[in-house]
């Protein structure tokens, strides 16, 4: 015992310290790694898109050049409108990577704010907001979307909010299950006994340890968001005609799918790299920050 | 010597909610009617078979769960009319040591934010290093090595785990702590060095425990006084040498029994008791004695009239129509 007092304990970690632990653990899964990389590489190309290629090459139309192969003159090929297919790829993955994160980041927000009080709380708030995620779901998402829409106007913003508000009543459910499995738990009797309030309980308690299902859920979800974006672009709801969107362009070639299926092929895989490089991401990182996988 | 905490006629009643609007069918009475008071310094044993209420006598002493009827005194204030925030400030020299020690720490917290957690909330501590000195002292206190401090709970072994959950039940410098069957689910080694270290923070910070346990052996070491409960009621109360010594009631005087021997003595002297009958179902109990369905000794009062808890001298209480039975010294 006496040994004990004289070691002097480690002194908390700082930041720079936690977050090189947590990128060390983070490195070990390989697939997590991958994801990132890819990531990063869409992410700098929306950064540096007007560097890749001129805006204008995206919007250009050119009825000499239309439904052209791959070719060293258009890498990806020109659609209907003769427009570079590879220029519309490059610069809409701004709007396309946006539309998917900041919707997913909003409803994840909102969504997960409202789960954790309804699980925490219960009672006769929980069994109100449960009752109108019931009707909230009951309306065809897209039709939903369209009437928030079609209320508010057609734009980048308006679109953001309508499907991050088709997308909410998914997440309530979602948190509330996870916490109502967590409040239950010993260890937040046992923070309520150390004297810690709600707002405490909620946030440093509960949430960490409802993290990881929240996370997977919300990576997955950011391609079906960037979809239900593309869904209503295409009736005119959402990007208008001209801007590049990858979600648009799909649905302006699905036409040419078998005289041209370059045209679907690049959005598409665009679409799917990146929901899967944030699939990658999302699951690396849920790893990582659980300190129960740490040796 | 005065009482430092007091329970009057304590019940708690978990309604049964079933039918088309939820009506309130039947209640399961978890405990029924439980009075008992522990002097300052002193430790009260609770002890009975899985499911007697045992645990939810201390849940509900400490507002963790809300009580149905009944009065809880701490100190010579009532727990029951105070204002939420003056609850929290009485929780504050009230601790509880849990069961589990795998499920009652936050696998997402280092061992340091763990112990410092009542002492940030009950705003104990003035700055960073007092804070960091007082996790020093607590852990090295409870045996810990404090420079494990930024290790999470699992990385720490079941006895560790207990060491810190009582490290961090001190945290917020507590007269009375509540040990809900704080050893039950270690191996017996580690049994006896958390036993003993509470012993020693008894002794040297004059802690009043209610100690909640099925494990006669552990409790007859630890206890002052004993308190045996059968479905929601407590049927048995005394010192530890009347209870161990001079049982008065036919369910402690089987639990007794059930309790294995060491010694030659003991083995030679020892009648296995074993109760037939089935337990009343907890939402119809009899009228008359609760234990009358597995009683060797039952007579047909026992069915009818409920028993009184009755003083049979020098504070020994018993709850048992029968007196004749077990009153040789």
């Amino acid at each position: 015992m006496k040994e004990i007092e004289k070691t002097e304990y480690i002194k908390s970690k700082s930041k720079g310290e936690r977050f090189f632990e947590n990128w060390s653990l983070y490195k070990k899964n390989k697939a997590a790694v991958l994801g990132l990389i890819i990531l990063m590489i869409f992410v700098l190309v929306a950064v540096f898109a007007d560097w890749i290629i001129p805006y204008d090459a995206a919007i250009d139309q050119s009825s000499a050049e239309r439904l052209q192969n791959p070719s060293s003159q258009h890498f990806f090929g020109t659609d209907r409108l003769g427009r570079d297919v590879f220029a519309r790829i490059v610069h809409g993955s701004r709007r396309s990577l946006s539309l998917g994160v900041l919707t997913t980041f909003f409803s994840v927000l909102i969504g997960g704010f409202i789960g954790i009080c309804c699980g925490y709380f219960g009672g006769k708030f929980d069994t109100i907001v449960m009752r109108l995620c019931d009707v909230a779901v009951s309306i065809p998402p897209l039709l939903f979307a369209l009437a928030v829409v079609a209320a508010l106007g057609a734009n980048m913003t308006n679109l953001i909010i309508a499907i991050t508000a088709i997308s909410i009543p998914g997440y309530i459910r979602v948190v509330r299950s996870v916490i109502l499995s967590i409040v239950e738990q010993e260890y937040i009797y046992a923070a309520r006994m150390c004297g810690s309030r709600n707002g405490v309980i909620m946030f440093r308690h509960i949430l960490p340890n409802a993290m990881g299902p929240i996370l997977v859920q919300a990576s997955m979800n950011v391609a079906s968001m960037m979809l239900a974006a593309a869904g209503l672009s295409f009736i005119g709801m959402g990007v208008q005609a001209p801007t590049p969107e990858w979600g648009a362009m799909l649905n302006d070639a699905k036409d040419y799918m078998f005289k041209q299926p370059y045209l679907l092929i690049f959005p598409g895989s665009a679409i799917a790299l990146s929901a899967l490089s944030l699939n990658l991401v999302g699951d690396g990182l849920r790893d990582a920050l659980d300190p129960r996988l740490r040796t | 010597m005065s009482e430092l905490i007091e329970v009057k006629n304590l019940k708690k009643y978990y309604p049964i909610k079933s039918g088309f609007f939820n009506r309130n069918m039947y209640n399961v009475k978890a405990v029924d009617g439980v009075s008992f008071s522990i002097k300052k310094g002193k430790t009260l044993g609770l002890v009975g078979e899985s499911g007697c209420g045992k645990s939810t006598v201390g849940r509900v002493l400490l507002g963790l769960n809300p009580l149905t009827q009944g009065e809880v005194i701490f100190d010579g204030e009532s727990m029951s009319t105070a204002s939420s925030e003056r609850r929290r400030e009485m929780r504050k020299r009230m601790q509880m040591v849990f069961q589990d020690p795998f499920s009652s720490l936050d696998p997402r917290m280092n061992v340091y934010d763990l112990i410092s957690e009542g002492m940030v909330a009950y705003n104990m501590v003035k700055s960073r290093d007092e804070l960091e000195a007082k996790v020093n002292d607590l852990m090295t206190l409870c045996g810990l090595f404090p420079d494990q401090a930024y290790r999470y709970a699992h990385q720490f072994s079941g006895g560790q785990r207990q060491r810190i959950c009582i490290a961090r039940a001190l945290a917020t410098n507590p007269d009375f702590i509540v040990l809900d069957e704080a050893v039950s689910a270690l191996d017996v080694s580690i049994q006896a060095q958390i036993i003993n270290l509470l012993k020693d923070l008894q002794d040297e910070m004059g802690l009043t425990y209610l100690f909640v346990s099925h494990d006669l052996n552990i409790v007859r070491f630890i206890s002052d006084e004993v308190a045996v409960m059968y479905l929601g009621e407590i049927v048995e109360y005394g010192t530890r040498e009347q209870i161990f010594d001079r049982p008065m009631h036919p369910y402690t005087v089987a639990l007794l029994s059930a309790s294995p021997a060491f010694t030659r003595a003991e083995k030679a002297n020892k009648a296995r008791i074993i109760l037939e009958g089935d337990l009343p179902s907890p939402y119809d109990m009899p009228q008359g004695c609760r234990f009358a369905t597995r009683c060797p000794y039952r007579i047909d009062k026992c069915d009818q009239v409920k028993p009184d808890f009755s003083d049979r001298g020098e504070g020994h209480f018993c709850m048992c129509h029968r007196k004749e039975l077990f009153n040789q010294k």
